[in-house]
């Protein structure tokens, strides 16, 4: 039974993946930041009658955490077949109602945390001469958007992170897949959906712009048809596909706006897309 | 031409201040950072040449001589002033100093960048943390000092200097081109964030340049030269391969300077512009052809030309 880690699996679409892919048969390390999530994960696959989910506790920005995690897997194991990189955080707001602070953790634990991992099970990998690397970024990985500048600019850099490894890793067999959701209706996005402190600031010049975005990205995700387990189905293509693609995009509404960015031409797509949306949430009301 | 201190004195900028009225820059500020050679330097003399006042600015002044002189060769004024992109109060006196003395900035032009090269496990944590803060959070730095003052103006032009790198990524630069990715996705973004202010935000996107970081800085991480890598053999490969490529490469930093100049006269700019022939071609077939066909054409392209190239090193050792 091949061994996978999906990261962050202590809510939403991390926990979803993780006993999906448990039910079709992988040897699933759940790895989770708080001992409450490991209980809520670990009841979650019993009531599914899963005995091959594990759940290790992972930090990822911590990398004596990220090691022994690894390292359990492989002494358990004998390796690491797959690796999902779920786990990250959102920031909300306009670009200059963010503290640098939140920003550098955005950074942390979306692109260093990421990159920790997969750094850590690599020389497993290609010791093997198998392995695959999926990277959950985001279709704000594919397209910018105003209110989460910097979040953004973590799922592109994901997407670049992802596009060189492709490269870099097919040699040693092994293999790298973007995972790229539209909004997905998850329990995190009631609860916390990563707003900048500055953005609540009314005395903001951005303050009522942000308002409108909030209530057009609660619509949004209040009607998304894109559901966890699409994007768990997709992880699980990518696991075990003979020869898995680059990306999988989940949700119609992503695929349909990323197919006119990319055969309109820029500039009508920019007045039609990027235009609408400004004028959308800048219209006085 | 003098050097603006804003750390040591009252700043008063050289530019005289009726310079470049009759021109198309119509004497407005441009900043650029990182102006002491490369992109930054060709960009800076071509700004000055338009009539933009342009603040020069360099981590180092003691490297702004090769600048100073070409600008004094051509009859141009310029404002050299230090700032390093990583260190923020660098910046706000930089920026502080033109309000006060000359008004708003018009235009910023972050270009400051650095290149490390190495596959991505030869790389430490450390060396991809310092080209983000270069790269990303100095380019953010900046954008955030001179923004409330666009926004006071009511215009303004943030032209980012990106790299053909963030629109596909390439074996052996991966954490530079996470960086340049970052810089477009933030752009993107940006750009409808701040357009209801009347300012526009440009990524400038060129492929490799005849100078571009190879004479003094070629940026090749600790441990990618490292014998036991597993990706020793194929980085020396890439690394010829890539000096190669940089020399029979026609596209000048002139080229990506007559961009940046487009990017802050044109009345509509793009959001994004790449600049040569080369990436342009490539990032088409990326759009139109089927994109998991065009990778696999584009990653095995790339294994046959280190192949020829790790032939050709082997016949000239012997």
């Amino acid at each position: 039974m091949d061994s996978v880690i999906v990261t962050g699996s202590g809510t939403g679409l991390g926990k979803e993946t993780s006993l999906y892919l448990a039910q079709r048969g992988f040897r699933v390390y759940a790895a989770v930041l708080t001992g409450e999530q490991a209980e809520t994960v670990a009841g979650a696959a019993r009531e599914r009658g899963l005995s091959n989910v594990q759940t290790p506790i992972m930090d990822i920005t911590d990398p004596a955490s990220v090691r022994s995690c690894v390292d359990e897997v492989v002494r358990d194991t004998g390796g690491v077949y797959g690796l999902v990189n779920n786990a990250g955080i959102g920031l909300r707001g306009f670009f200059e109602d963010l503290a640098e602070s939140e920003i550098r953790r955005l950074f942390d634990v979306n692109i260093f945390g990421t990159m920790a991992v997969t750094r850590a099970v690599l020389p497993h990998m290609r010791a093997a001469r198998r392995g695959r690397i999926v990277i959950v970024t985001s279709i704000g990985g594919r397209i910018g958007s105003l209110g989460v500048s910097t979040y953004c600019a973590t799922k592109f850099a994901q997407e670049g992170f992802g596009e060189c490894l492709y490269q870099e890793l097919l040699p040693f067999g092994v293999y790298v897949s973007l995972v790229e959701p539209a909004i997905v209706k998850t329990e995190r996005w009631g609860i916390h959906r990563g707003v900048a402190q500055g953005a609540e600031n009314p005395d903001s010049p951005y303050y009522r712009w942000f308002r409108r975005e909030e209530a057009l990205a609660d619509r949004l995700a209040n009607s998304a048809p894109t559901r966890p387990a699409h994007v768990a189905r997709a992880i699980h293509r990518a696991l075990t596909a003979a020869r898995p693609r680059l990306r999988y995009m989940v949700g119609r509404r992503a695929k349909l706006v990323y197919l006119l960015r990319r055969y309109l031409p820029d500039r009508l797509f920019e007045t039609l897309y990027f235009g609408g949306v400004v004028r959308y949430v800048t219209r006085s009301s | 031409m003098s050097r603006g201190r804003p750390d040591s004195g009252p700043f008063r900028p050289s530019i005289p201040e009726e310079y470049g009225r009759d021109l198309p820059g119509r004497g407005r500020s441009v900043l650029v950072t990182g102006a002491s050679a490369g992109i930054g330097l060709e960009t800076s003399l071509h700004l000055a040449r338009k009539g933009f006042h342009v603040y020069a600015t360099m981590r180092d002044l003691e490297r702004g001589a090769a600048l100073e002189a070409e600008a004094k060769n051509a009859g141009l004024p310029l404002c050299l002033l230090r700032v390093d992109v990583t260190e923020e109060e660098t910046i706000r006196a930089a920026v502080q100093g033109i309000v006060e003395t000359r008004g708003p900035l018009y235009g910023v032009v972050n270009n400051a960048g650095a290149i490390v090269r190495g596959f991505f496990e030869d790389l430490e944590e450390e060396e991809i943390r310092r080209i983000f803060d270069t790269n990303f959070f100095g380019t953010l730095a900046v954008t955030r000092a001179a923004l409330p003052g666009m926004r006071a103006a009511g215009r303004g032009r943030i032209v980012m200097i990106g790299s053909a790198g963030g629109r596909f990524g390439m074996a052996g630069a991966t954490a530079y081109c996470a960086t340049k990715f970052a810089l477009a996705g933030f752009s993107e973004s940006l750009a409808q964030e701040v357009a209801p202010f009347g300012i526009r935000v440009v990524l400038i996107e060129p492929g490799m340049i005849q100078t571009e970081l190879f004479g003094r800085n070629l940026g090749v991480a600790r441990n990618a030269r490292n014998a036991e890598s597993p990706y020793a053999d194929l980085f020396e490969d890439l690394l010829t391969l890539s000096l190669e490529r940089s020399r029979q490469t026609s596209l000048k930093t002139r080229d990506v300077a007559e961009a940046v100049a487009r990017a802050l006269l044109s009345a509509r700019p793009p959001m994004r512009l790449m600049v040569g022939q080369t990436p342009r071609l490539v990032f088409r077939l990326k759009r139109y052809l089927p994109e998991e066909s065009f990778q696999r054409v584009f990653t095995w392209a790339f294994y046959r030309k280190l192949r020829s190239v790790r032939q050709r090193r082997r016949l000239s050792v012997k």
